[in-house]
This record gives C-alpha cells, sequence and structure tokens, in this order.
C-alpha cells in the first residue's frame, strides 16, 4: 500500500502542482484550510502532512501543533512549507514540530526530495 | 562752540558726580538686562557652563546697583562720603573683583569651550581667598581707630589690591580669549569687552598710585570703559543665544525629517515585505509548473516549446532572485537585520573550490592569495552573500579566458578582502554610482548570469553592517577591483 500524504493549502494552483509531483509515489489527499485539514488528519490518518505556513482560519503552526498535541498522530511526519525563508520563521516551524521544510518557491524535485527524505524511503 | 570742546564739556560733565551717576545709572541697566538674560537662558537649559556666567553678572549687578546707589546719595542726600558706611564701597570693590573673576573663569573654560581647567577650575578657592582679602582689608579698617585713616587706608591698599586681582584675571581672560579659549566667531568682540574693563581698572590703578586716587583726567577717561565692556559683552552673549537658537531650531527639524524619514522606511519595509510574499505565491505554482512541463510529467515537448519554456524558467528564477534581493534591502534598509557575529577562518572559506565552479565553467581562472591562519568575526551568511554576490559579479564581466583574483589579509585591526578581474572594467564616472540601486554599468549581459540591478547595493549595505566600507577600483579594458576592509571584530 502507498503511503498518505495529505496536502493542506489555500492556493488551488499550488496545491494541484504539489498533487502532480506526489502521486505518481502516493496517495495524495488535499485541504484548504487548516480547520478541515485537522478533521481529514482524523479521518485519512495520513503518513505525512504537506503544511503550508500562511492558512486561513487556523494557521500552519497551529495546525502542526495540534497533530503534534495528539499522541494518536506521533508517527505522522509534518514538512512545512513556507513562504518567508527568515531563520526565526524557521526555527519556530522546527519548534511545533515538523520534521523538515522547504521554501516557497521550489522545485519539484525539492518537495519530492523532502517527502521521501521524512518518510525515510531515502536515507539523511 | 567747536568739537573738541563739545567733547571736553562732555567728558568733564561725566566726570562730575551727576555725569557719573547718568554713567553708572545705564551700566545698572545694561548689567542686570545681560543678567535677565543668561539667568533666563540657564534656567530654561541648566546647563553648568551658564552657571558661572549668570553668577559673574549677577554680582556685577549687584555691585554697579550698590555703586549707583552710593552716588545717588552723594548727590542727593546730606550724607558725606566721610559718613557713609565704609563697608559699602569696600564690599563693592570686593564684587566687583569677583564678578570679574567668575567672569574670567566663565569664559575661560566652561561656556564656550572647556580648557585649562586645571588653572581656572578652582572657583571655590580662587572665591575663598577674595572673600579672606576683604575680611583682612575689613579687619584692618576696623581696627584703626581714626575714621579719616581707615577710609583712605581702604580707598588707597585696599582698591589696590583688588584692582590688581582684577587686572590679574582681565589679563588671563584676555590671553585665553587670543589663545583660543573661545573658539568662534565673535572672540575679537570678546577680546575688546575684556580690554576695555582692562583699560578701566588700570586707569583707576595708575590713579590710585601716582595720585592718590584725586587726578580728575583720570578718573574721566576711567568712567564710560566699564559701560563699553557691558554693551560688548551684553552683544556677545546676545549673538552667542542667538546662534544657539538658530542652531537648536534647525536640529528641531533635522530631528523631525530624520524621523519622519525612519516612518517612511518602515512602512516601505512593510510594503515591500507583504508584496514580495504575495508575489511569491503565485511564482510558485509558475515555477513549478513549468519545471513539471520541463520534466515532461505532463505530455512531452517539442523542441521549440521545450526550448520557450526554458526561457520561462530562467526568467521565473530571475523573478524570484528579484524578490529576494528586494526583501534583502528592504530589511537592510529599515534597520531591521542584525549580525550573527561567529569565529571565521577567511583562508579556509575562500579556499573552498565548490564556489569556483562558476567561473570554471565558463573559461575563467581563479586565483588566490590568502594569508593562512587569521580568523575574524563576521556573519558567515552574510560575507558569503557579499563575496557570491562580488564573485558572480566578476565571472559576469569577465570573458571566457580570463582570470580572477581573490586576496585577504589582516590589516592591523581590520582585515582585507579583494577580489580583481581581467574583465572590460568600468568607465571612472560610471564608479560612484555603482552601489546604487538598480545602476547597471554596463548593459552587457550574459544569457545566464542575469543580474537583479540590487547585487551591490545589497553588498554595500551588509558591508556597512559589518562597520566596513567597499571601494572599486576599475580601468576600462583591464579589468576592475573591488576592495572590501572589515574590523576584525565588528
Amino acid at each position: 500500500m502507498r503511503p498518505k500524504v495529505l496536502i493542506i493549502e489555500d492556493e488551488p494552483a499550488i496545491a494541484q502542482a504539489e498533487k502532480l509531483i506526489l502521486e505518481e509515489f502516493y496517495e495524495v489527499h488535499h485541504a484548504k484550510d487548516g480547520e478541515t485539514g485537522l478533521q481529514m488528519v482524523e479521518q485519512i490518518r495520513p503518513d505525512l502532512v504537506v503544511l503550508d505556513l500562511m492558512l486561513p482560519h487556523r494557521g500552519g503552526y497551529d495546525v502542526s501543533f495540534t497533530i503534534r498535541q495528539n499522541p494518536k498522530f506521533s508517527k505522522t511526519k509534518i514538512v512545512m512549507v513556507t513562504a518567508k525563508n527568515l531563520s526565526s520563521d524557521q526555527e519556530k516551524g522546527m519548534l511545533v514540530g515538523a520534521d523538515h521544510y522547504i521554501t516557497k518557491p521550489f522545485e519539484p524535485e525539492q518537495l519530492l526530495d523532502a517527502v521521501q527524505r521524512v518518510l525515510g524511503n531515502v536515507s539523511y | 562752540m567747536s568739537l573738541t570742546e563739545a567733547l571736553h564739556r562732555f567728558f568733564f560733565y561725566l566726570g562730575t558726580n551727576d555725569g557719573t551717576l547718568l554713567v553708572r545709572s545705564i551700566e545698572v541697566l545694561f548689567f542686570w538686562l545681560i543678567t535677565y538674560m543668561i539667568v533666563s537662558e540657564f534656567l530654561r537649559t541648566k546647563e553648568e557652563e551658564l552657571q558661572y556666567l549668570a553668577l559673574a553678572f549677577g554680582i556685577f549687578s549687584i555691585e554697579k546697583t550698590i555703586l549707583t546707589f552710593t552716588t545717588w546719595i552723594l548727590i542727593f542726600s546730606d550724607i558725606s562720603l566721610q559718613a557713609m558706611p565704609a563697608f559699602l564701597p569696600l564690599a563693592q570693590f570686593g564684587l566687583e573683583m569677583l564678578a570679574i573673576m567668575m567672569m574670567a573663569n566663565a569664559f575661560g573654560f566652561p561656556l564656550f569651550r572647556r580648557v585649562e581647567k586645571k588653572f581656572l577650575g578652582s572657583i571655590y578657592i580662587q572665591t575663598a581667598i577674595l572673600v579672606a582679602l576683604v575680611t583682612v582689608i575689613e579687619f584692618f579698617w576696623l581696627r584703626s581707630s581714626e575714621l579719616e585713616k581707615g577710609l583712605s587706608f581702604t580707598a588707597f591698599w585696599g582698591s589696590t589690591v583688588f584692582t590688581s586681582v582684577g587686572l590679574f584675571y582681565l589679563l588671563v581672560a584676555m590671553l585665553f580669549t587670543l589663545k583660543g579659549g573661545t573658539n568662534d566667531r565673535y572672540r575679537a568682540n570678546l577680546f575688546l569687552a575684556f580690554l576695555a574693563y582692562f583699560v578701566a581698572l588700570a586707569f583707576r590703578l595708575a590713579n590710585f598710585w601716582l595720585f592718590e586716587g584725586t587726578y580728575g583726567r583720570f578718573y574721566v577717561a576711567e568712567q564710560p570703559l566699564p559701560l563699553l565692556s557691558a554693551l560688548l559683552f551684553m552683544r556677545f552673549v546676545y549673538l552667542k543665544l542667538v546662534d544657539k537658537a538658530t542652531l537648536q531650531e534647525k536640529l528641531r527639524h533635522s530631528e523631525s525629517q530624520l524621523e519622519a524619514e525612519k516612518k517612511i522606511g518602515r512602512m516601505k519595509d512593510e510594503f515591500v515585505s507583504t508584496v514580495s510574499h504575495e508575489l511569491r505565491t503565485p511564482l510558485t505554482s509558475i515555477k513549478l509548473f513549468v519545471s513539471l512541463l520541463l520534466q515532461g510529467k505532463l505530455g512531452s515537448l517539442q523542441p521549440k516549446q521545450e526550448k520557450a519554456l526554458k526561457t520561462v524558467k530562467e526568467e521565473g528564477d530571475r523573478l524570484a532572485n528579484l524578490i529576494d534581493d528586494l526583501l534583502d534591502l528592504s530589511r537592510l534598509e529599515a534597520g531591521k537585520v542584525k549580525l550573527k557575529l561567529a569565529s571565521f577562518s577567511p583562508h579556509d572559506f575562500l579556499h573552498d573550490n565548490m564556489h569556483y565552479e562558476l567561473a570554471k565553467d565558463k573559461g575563467i581562472k581563479v586565483g588566490l592569495k590568502v594569508s593562512g591562519n587569521f580568523k575574524v568575526k563576521v556573519d558567515v551568511a552574510k560575507f558569503k552573500q557579499i563575496f557570491i554576490n562580488l564573485l558572480s559579479n566578476a565571472v559576469k564581466f569577465t570573458g571566457s579566458g580570463g582570470r580572477i583574483t581573490i586576496e585577504a589579509k589582516p590589516d592591523d585591526d581590520r582585515w582585507i578582502f579583494k577580489i580583481s578581474d581581467t574583465g572590460k572594467g568600468i568607465e571612472q564616472d560610471k564608479l560612484p554610482r555603482l552601489f546604487e540601486k538598480f545602476f547597471q554599468a554596463d548593459d552587457y549581459m550574459t544569457r545566464t548570469q542575469k543580474g537583479t540591478g540590487l547585487g551591490l547595493a545589497i553588498v554595500k549595505r551588509l558591508v556597512e553592517l559589518h562597520k566596513g566600507t567597499i571601494s572599486t577600483q576599475s580601468e576600462v579594458g583591464k579589468g576592475s577591483t573591488f576592495i572590501v576592509s572589515l574590523p576584525i571584530e565588528p
């Protein structure tokens, strides 16, 4: 069975591209905002969440924090996608439990690479 | 009546009791005016420097008041000079000397420049000596049984002592004024003010010694001089205060201007930061889809389509760089960037071959002249940005077969980092504008190395953030050198 990836991204174009990149290897789902994203995490139990930092309703940090708070999802990996390349933001992202992060704009390989690394398909 | 006669009469009038009263009344008025000006300025600014000056003119004013009062009594009452309490003229002399002393002190150092502090600084000691003098002279006067004798004693010896002290202080004040103790454009004015008072006292002393204070001409000649001195002092203080007020006004103006500029800077930074964030989102999807297309994930491409898409991709990358540069520069300009200093070895960093792939790809030789084993403190990420920007600039303007030389060496408490190329060089008249935003010295650009026009502006800001300087030397056709000088520990 292919690993499940949930993309939480409010920009439809980016979400669509991410889906195109990942669906070759993974079972990909998509949520448009943080609130729906968290519900889908409950329903689908994804192996990995590709999480946008700037989300409507509930922001990326909040979603990441909520997932990490719940022991049920202790094995769920998180890759944060951020539009800010400030180190303080990255540090904060890592702090609330992201396993990896990539900065917008990014190349398809960067996303695929990050997801594969975090899921352990490729060793560090 | 001839002019000479008129003058003669005028001076004669000044020498009479009436004339003396007139001159002294005017003096009193002026001295109180100056005192008022200085005291009100002192109360407003609480500057220590004004304190001595206020004291000096305050004492002068009191002294002149006593003097005028004495003269007034002599003219309008029946009390004779002999019958007047002798401590009054004595106190008046003492006060005059005290005022001159304070004045020499005030102009000698604090108000306009702190010089010769050692000599003039001990104002309490000087005051104590003056008070002791007054006491001794008063004591001798009290001891003398005969009133007439006592009075003449105070009039002669007391006046001699006080006048000599006054002359000494005025001489000191004049010397300091000449030497540049008050380094300003009203120095001549100040010097004349001291000189007028000095001459007045000199006349007085000569009169005491040569004629026991009875020679009318000297007495007359002395009279207008303290008034002239007061006028000159008043002019000086007034001009000083006007200058100060003008300066403060200018300062206030430039301060508010600076504040406004800062505010605009912050607004601009917020705007740039928001805009660049908003630009990155669509750019992300554009770049992703172009890459997916190029990778053939969305179907195979014809060669022409592929070529067109590659151009789109390159331009997309350039746009991404421009957004990064804009954001960087805006944050630097808003003063939001802080250095994270760490120990750094220029030798190890510059010998990392990875940096020079770009040059080698283009067939450019890279030469290194780096002193070994010296450590500096820099923000490593920011130094890397400076280095990459300068290097890619050099690569950009150097043709295949050219040479880039990189030097680094310690220089006292700084270190120098140089990067020279054998490129086409920059015209002299364009050098000063090189670090401006969006200024391109040459519109010659390779297909692969398109600049954003912000690279050197960012480099300059980053160097300045390290408290360093950057300069350029260039000769058209021979090449350019960028010289960065940084403190070893910023």
